[in-house]
């Protein structure tokens, strides 16, 4: 566990570890990784589906700036997908064994400047990365004006996605 | 130049007061819009850094009803308005008490409501800071939207990370004929503004011979 991740109560007799903004975790089945109040950024997840084993990024930027001085490798979508990605490989996955999903990236409010979204952003800046490093994007839940919250479960792969009055969703 | 270790507690003491000045008169333009007694506490003014923002929530997935507003001028950032969200149908039921009777069938929709009473509190609090400071703060137009506290927070938040910001938070309460309506600010000024505000604070402590 790594970067300010927190572990919580169980759901279901499962271990939770919770996951703030700009804050990243990898760890194995059988845990639940959480990240709530996900509007613009995005929650990427990768998981390695042989080993069960997986990570969860809680983005808020779409790009690593060098001016920026306190932040984490976490908070931006090419740092992060790279951090996750050598996590994995750290723990013993294959890159071909590994598959992603993203959620989030939002835009809460309706304002007059209608091109510009930060989720938008965040999620294409993922999107490209991960086209890159060859990462199979297997499922994504993004855009909309809604906020959500994640639960990654490790021992499937499985992402629940809770939104304010909405049907839970799973991907 | 201002520098946040020299946040002295003396600048935050007079951006307490002039926030108590501001929720002073907030109290008094909607108790005259609403036609009824409106009372307020004495504001609690603090600085958080941006990554423990929503913990003065406790749960980042609480349900808020919030109005988001950017701050033009002077300060550039953004300012939002978050009031609980079961609070809303309380607050509504005291808000369209304003509206005469003749005016009730063409009643605007809830949001628009809202964002119109958030204008207003808005528009109080900074005035109040360019009263004092002499900076001139303007606000566009108000944009509402319920949902999980930090979601809608977010955005703001994220622009600022890895700056080692703060966030100015003002906690009022409202008592609207006898309800209690607890309201929370947001003030989240970009970086080069926050030390104007801070520098313009401690120049007009001077200019007015204040210690």
């Amino acid at each position: 566990m790594e970067c300010g991740s927190k572990k919580s109560r169980d759901i279901c007799g499962l271990p939770v570890i919770k996951v703030g903004m700009g804050e990243g975790v990898v760890a194995a089945s059988p845990h639940i990784i959480i990240s709530e109040g996900i509007g613009s950024c995005v929650a990427l997840t990768l998981y390695d589906l042989r080993l069960r084993i997986g990570g969860l990024a809680h983005i808020t930027l779409p790009r690593y700036d060098p001016c920026l001085r306190h932040c984490t490798p976490y908070q931006f979508a090419d740092t992060a997908v790279h951090k996750l990605l050598d996590s994995l490989i750290s723990a013993g996955s294959r890159d071909l064994d590994i598959e992603a999903k993203i959620a989030g990236g939002a835009k809460m409010f309706l304002s007059c400047n209608v091109d510009y979204s930060l989720g938008r952003l965040n999620v294409e800046s993922v999107r490209t990365v991960l086209e890159a490093k060859g990462i199979r994007l297997a499922a994504w839940d993004v855009g909309g004006h809604h906020g959500r919250r994640i639960e990654f479960h490790l021992g499937s792969g499985r992402i629940v996605i809770r939104a304010i009055e909405k049907e839970d969703k799973e991907i | 130049m201002y520098k946040k270790d020299e946040a002295s507690e003396e600048n935050l003491d007079y951006l307490t007061e002039m926030m108590n000045i501001a929720a002073g008169n907030a109290a008094m333009s909607l108790s005259q819009l609403l036609q009824c007694k409106v009372d307020v506490k004495l504001p609690e003014v603090f600085i958080l850094p941006v990554s423990k923002v929503s913990s003065i929530f406790k749960d980042p997935s609480m349900p808020v009803l919030c109005v988001k507003t950017e701050m033009v001028g002077d300060v550039k950032g953004a300012m939002f308005l978050v009031v609980p969200n079961e609070q809303k149908k309380n607050l509504l039921k005291l808000l369209k008490q304003s509206i005469p009777n003749g005016l009730r069938k063409r009643m605007p929709v809830d949001s628009t409501i809202i964002e119109e009473i958030a204008n207003i509190i808005v528009g109080v609090f900074l005035s109040a800071i360019h009263d004092f400071s002499g900076l001139n703060i303007f606000h566009t137009v108000p944009m509402m939207a319920i949902d999980m506290v930090q979601s809608l927070l977010d955005e703001s938040i994220s622009s600022l990370s890895g700056e080692n910001n703060d966030v100015t938070i003002i906690e009022s309460e409202f008592t609207i004929n006898d309800e209690n309506v607890r309201a929370v600010i947001f003030l989240i000024p970009v970086v080069k503004s926050r030390e104007k505000l801070f520098d313009s604070i401690s120049s007009a402590r001077k200019k007015y011979g204040m210690r």
